[in-house]
């Protein structure tokens, strides 16, 4: 009984993988693999007969299956007339190595891949982190790999950004990108806060693919360091903080900077301070827990707010 | 049943041959109801997959049958997928951009060199052509806690709850550790409590192994995808410069209720907990008007006032 179709093309899988490096010959096809020809064992087909026609047809089909079901391509060598598997895009170990990326991190809001896909079987009960995707990253991700500007409505106004690159600060999606408004000056969009119509859609192409460029200045890193001590452009301060003991790593994690001083309950934190007004909103956060002590005008800053506050609060 | 068609049959066999390889072995009867057919249809579809086998240039037989295992009714894959192992061809986006996240993610927690994961890498992000940041924190006690909930040993540790001053001294079972919204969490039961509850690994101030073992119970395993912190919810009207509004800290939820003078916005803020409320209270600009709920702008003035000794 000859072989059925699905039998047939695993087995030309399989030969073309055993003959990776010298590659293939229709006759061999023919001659080896079962199912493509009545009498395999039998002389070479004479090339353009009938049957050595209906031979080709039914391997060039088979490959097109191949490429098209289990993404493997071969390529046809037309001086040598011999077909070669392409190397594979990943080696087993890389596979693996996927594998095990995608059982311990579960990636939640991307659209599912075709059945089979790497990665798309794993047995989530043993994931250890779980990455939320905003519903944009998909588009953003497409017209940056396309490379077409895009138009938003963000904060009320339209904007046409270039798009460079997608990231995560402080459990957010942003895209940076330059605005066309603004001679392609670098920006960060917060994806949440692009408008998204009633029919779901958010973003509009402008333009042809492969025009935008992401320049060579561009940096991922202080891309998405959104810390305002980081992009501030005050006047920089050298900040003293006297913080309770047990707070501070949750204020080094929030600022940085560098423990001067320890004793029993408390520590001093020297950092340096290049966004005034936000320094303020977030040393408020740890309540009596971190006080400033220099410079005298960020003291000042704390103080004249909070007696600001302390005469006008009530109602 | 209708007879299956050779795009279904590929389907199929991609779907269950991914399980055998991703989990290492998988039963029929379960593999089956994945793909949604009988288990009978599904050895029909895997024969040529397990019993394969073709001649090479010299008419030798080449079995390439060792690689998928059917035993007892479980499938297996002994040596690698060799299916998996021909494909030339990038994932698809959404796989890619998903494998991407996952290795970029993980690159982030793993202290030791992973250079397959790495190339993996480069290659997805190259064919994807996106540049693409994860960050991921691993706070200083993440380890210690790992091993106390791989051995089911208890945790001691030196706690700061939300909204504490002081942290605190105790003793908790950890049955599950995960990341989620960027933070690492432990699901563990307090030694002196019934109820199990979340805590954060970066609030951990000291941590040990302590000598209390157990066994996690079986309902523990799912990530949650959220916390129930509607009680936790507080709110606040305000009356405050428009502008005002983007230096609040996060995170918190603004509704606006009415524009009653040009660049001025009356609105309800809401947050979670009374830290996040005090901490909305104090950064509000001087002369922003709290409406309410009664008390609030007293609790304002108040915890200025007291903040204030401190600068005094």
């Amino acid at each position: 009984m000859p072989p059925s179709p699905t039998d047939r093309i695993l087995r030309l899988a399989a030969y073309l993988g055993e003959h990776r490096r010298d590659g293939v010959t229709l006759d061999g096809i023919g001659r080896d693999v079962p199912g493509y020809r009545d009498d395999p064992g039998g002389p070479d087909l004479d090339r353009g007969s009938a049957e050595w026609e209906a031979v080709r047809r039914m391997i060039r089909r088979d490959f097109e299956s191949l490429a098209t079901d289990w993404g493997i391509v071969a390529d046809y060598d037309e001086t040598e007339h011999r077909y070669r598997l392409r190397p594979p895009f990943f080696s087993p170990a890389e596979r693996r190595d996927l594998i095990w990326a995608a059982a311990a991190v579960t990636v939640a809001g991307v659209a599912d891949g075709p059945a089979g896909a790497i990665g798309s079987k794993v047995d989530d009960r043993a994931a250890r982190v779980v990455v939320a995707v905003h519903d944009l990253v998909d588009d953003f991700r497409d017209a940056i790999a396309d490379g077409v500007p895009v138009q938003f409505d963000y904060d009320g106004s339209t904007r046409v950004v270039e798009p460079w690159a997608l990231g995560v600060w402080r459990n957010r999606w942003y895209l940076a990108g330059g605005d066309r408004s603004r001679d392609l000056e670098m920006r960060r969009f917060r994806l949440d806060r692009i408008r998204t119509t009633t029919d779901g859609t958010a973003l509009t192409r402008m333009g042809t693919p492969g025009t935008v460029t992401v320049p060579d200045w561009f940096d991922m890193d202080k891309a998405f360091d959104l810390d305002p001590n980081s992009w501030g452009h005050d006047a920089p301060l050298e900040a003293q903080v006297r913080v309770a003991i047990d707070h501070v790593p949750a204020f080094v994690d929030e600022f940085g900077g560098t423990v001067v001083d320890e004793a029993t309950d408390h520590a001093r934190i020297s950092l340096t301070v290049r966004h005034h007004e936000a320094f303020l909103v977030r040393v408020l956060g740890f309540r009596g827990n971190a006080v400033v002590e220099a410079p005298p005008e960020l003291v000042g800053l704390v103080r004249d707010h909070l007696r600001a506050v302390a005469g006008n609060g009530a109602r | 049943m209708a007879a299956l068609t050779r795009a279904r049959q590929f389907e199929i066999l991609r779907e269950v041959l991914a399980l055998a390889e991703e989990q290492g072995s998988v039963p029929l009867d379960e593999a089956a109801a994945t793909v949604g057919i009988t288990p009978t249809q599904l050895r029909e579809v895997l024969d040529p997959v397990l019993f394969l086998a073709f001649r090479d240039d010299t008419g030798e037989l080449i079995d390439q049958s060792g690689a998928f295992l059917l035993t007892d009714d479980h499938l297996s894959v002994d040596d690698g997928h060799w299916l998996r192992d021909l494909t030339t061809e990038p994932p698809d986006r959404d796989t890619t951009l998903r494998l991407l996240i996952a290795t970029t993610t993980l690159r982030a927690l793993l202290t030791r060199p992973a250079p397959h994961l790495d190339r993996a890498a480069q290659k997805l992000r190259a064919h994807l052509q996106v540049e693409l940041q994860v960050p991921l924190d691993t706070p200083e006690f993440l380890e210690v806690v790992q091993q106390a909930h791989e051995r089911g040993r208890s945790l001691r540790i030196r706690y700061l709850s939300d909204g504490a001053d002081t942290a605190r001294d105790r003793e908790i079972l950890p049955w599950r550790v995960f990341a989620q919204w960027e933070r690492w969490y432990v699901r563990a039961r307090d030694v002196t409590e019934t109820v199990a509850k979340f805590f954060r690994v970066d609030r951990m101030l000291d941590a040990e192994l302590g000598d209390v073992d157990f066994d996690p119970p079986e309902d523990h395993e799912d990530i949650p995808e959220w916390f129930d912190l509607t009680a936790q919810v507080r709110r606040v009207r305000v009356r405050v410069a428009a502008d005002a509004l983007e230096r609040l800290p996060s995170p918190h939820r603004v509704e606006p209720v009415g524009a009653p003078a040009p660049g001025i916005v009356e609105v309800e803020i809401e947050v979670y907990g009374d830290r996040h409320l005090d901490h909305i209270l104090l950064s509000l600009p001087a002369d922003a008007e709290v409406f309410g709920p009664d008390g609030t702008g007293e609790r304002r003035r108040s915890l200025a006032a007291r903040l204030l000794n401190a600068y005094t």
